[in-house]
């Protein structure tokens, strides 16, 4: 396929994917309903589609997009492949905080789950800030994110251990990820957020390339260093943050995208990268929608974190089969 | 030379009470007061561990003096601003960015000179046929190759280059070197690092010659020979 189809051959495999997860689901939507929404005195048919469907679509293509950009940005940052926006902290954060409500049994509920989360987030990101200040190496603060996902993993193991029965699995299917919590504002503010975020990240695509020359390099090409890596991870935290507190800790989407994209498209350069992965994003995180909605055929459907690690893990063993063969 | 008009001016780097080195550790060079002017080869000579990457580092004004101030003709190079900055003075490491996937058309795009400026230097350094190939592929000889033609369609008076050749092999080197001297052909200010000083021997390019040894510059002869050039060492 000529290069430059490829986005809109994307774009417009996300037009489809979006339509089928609004039209089919569970329910058989009446149609003549969907007004009935606006008028007050909504019907069956105009609450699933604007309150479950719509909500969970826009969801979904927000979540896909967040993650693979924040994916992308921590690759290029790092010069690492394998880095993505839980090597931080971040969703370990998140994760911890949550632990923490549902696992004392001091709340539960969505909403509670959501605030901690952010708050989780954000007191990780606050840390990885503090001391990417102070180390000097970019492979220190690396390490830091790992062990600080190392920390706070064992420390929501020992709640764990103690927790109650019924907590416990509240717990673990908080851990599964799901779009299908998102309610139309939440949908519609991750999604802004995420649009925003692209485009900033966008702005600074050259500065981006001249990175991965190399830091010395590229502050020789007046890069701003420390401008660039308080943008890169404020916005990580932000988009990982916000994104875990409402789907929870969503795997494989922000380390598999950008993987995916460097097989579809030759070009390197950020101008490129960042919005096909902004759409590729969007359209794994779609596709594995309909693996959570079981494709009609399994009754219920997988977890979705289970249906990521399932299409990505493959996904990332091929990129790295075929890049080899490519090299040799 | 067309693209001549366009470099940015930049006639002499001054060190003025120089300390150089790493906040928190004892300094590596201090005392420094020295002035690199004129278009030719200025070489840098030292051991390793001598502090020849931080000075050369500290006068490209990218890390920061311990104490004293390094002046770009008569501006202390605090008060150059990001933009200004990257229009007198461009900068090759000594290891080739092996992680970039750029494709070298894409690393050069960068400089955001035209098509046809890029095309003749990758012409004269006969990289025509990588074009499209990614940095990551290329052999160390051949990236360090693409730096070195990013930094000159930077198209700065001066090309800043810490052991350039450190990573290359023999006949790399060789090749490196011969551009380094047509670029002085052209009036390019050249300042390097370098272990490899017996390539430059009697090189009518070479304008300065500045040995590190215990932690003092000392002046040698550009004209000199590479025998009395390793014995300051």
């Amino acid at each position: 396929m000529r290069q430059n189809k490829i986005p809109l051959a994307i774009l417009a495999a996300i037009l489809v994917l979006a339509m089928s997860h609004l039209m089919w689901g569970s329910t058989d939507i009446n149609w003549a309903e969907l007004g009935s929404w606006f008028s007050g005195v909504p019907k069956l048919g105009g609450t699933v589609f604007f309150e479950v469907r719509l909500p969970r679509v826009l969801m979904a293509i927000a979540a896909g997009s967040g993650l693979g950009i924040a994916g992308l940005m921590m690759q290029t940052w790092f010069h690492n492949p394998l880095a993505g926006p839980s090597v931080l902290g971040v969703t370990s954060g998140a994760g911890m905080a949550v632990a923490l409500v549902i696992l004392t049994g001091a709340g539960g509920g969505w909403l509670a789950n959501a605030l901690s989360a952010s708050v989780g987030s954000w007191m990780a990101l606050g840390l990885v800030l503090i001391v990417s200040n102070r180390f000097r190496g970019m492979a220190s603060l690396l390490i830091f994110g790992l062990m600080l996902n190392y920390v706070l993993g064992a420390l929501v193991t020992v709640l764990q251990s103690e927790a109650e029965e019924n907590a416990l699995q509240q717990f673990v299917f908080w851990g599964m990820g799901t779009f299908g919590q998102a309610t139309l504002i939440t949908s519609a503010v991750a999604l802004a957020l995420v649009l925003v975020a692209v485009w900033i990240v966008q702005a600074r695509h050259r500065d981006l390339d001249k990175w991965t020359l190399g830091e010395i390099t590229a502050r020789s090409m007046g890069v701003d260093e420390r401008g660039l890596r308080r943008l890169m991870i404020g916005l990580t935290g932000l988009l990982a943050g916000s994104i875990t507190a409402v789907c929870g800790p969503v795997a494989f989407l922000g380390l598999a995208t950008p993987h995916l994209v460097k097989l579809l498209i030759s070009n390197r350069s950020h101008r490129h990268l960042i919005p096909m992965t902004a759409l590729v994003g969007a359209m794994l995180a779609l596709v594995a929608d309909w693996g959570v909605k079981g494709f009609g055929v399994l009754d219920g459907g997988w977890p979705l974190n289970a249906v990521l690690s399932l299409l990505g893990a493959p996904l990332v063993i091929w990129v790295l089969v075929k890049r080899n063969m490519g090299n040799s | 030379m067309s693209a001549m008009k366009e470099l940015g001016t930049l006639r002499k780097i001054h060190a003025a009470g120089l300390s150089i080195g790493y906040t928190g550790h004892s300094p590596v060079l201090t005392a420094i007061d020295q002035v690199w002017q004129g278009p030719g080869i200025h070489l840098i000579l030292g051991e390793n561990g001598s502090g020849k990457s931080t000075l050369i580092r500290t006068l490209a004004g990218l890390q920061e003096p311990l104490k004293g101030v390094v002046n770009w003709d008569e501006e202390n190079i605090h008060s150059i601003v990001a933009p200004r900055k990257i229009t007198k003075m461009a900068f090759v490491e000594s290891m080739p960015p092996r992680q970039s996937e750029l494709t070298v058309d894409e690393a050069l795009a960068l400089n955001g000179r035209s098509r046809a400026e890029q095309d003749l230097w990758l012409h004269r350094f006969d990289l025509l046929s990588l074009r499209s190939k990614s940095i990551s592929q290329l052999s160390d000889g051949l990236a360090q190759r693409v730096m070195l033609v990013r930094a000159i369609l930077q198209e700065t008076p001066w090309i800043l280059m810490d052991e350039p050749t450190a990573f290359l092999d023999v006949k790399s080197r060789h090749v490196m070197w011969s551009h380094c001297s047509s670029l002085v052909e052209q009036g390019r200010h050249i300042m390097v690092s370098s272990h490899d000083f017996h390539l430059l021997e009697h090189n009518p390019h070479l304008k300065s010659v500045t040995a590190i040894r215990d932690h003092r510059l000392h002046h040698l002869d550009p004209m000199g020979s590479f025998a009395e050039w390793s014995a300051s060492l």
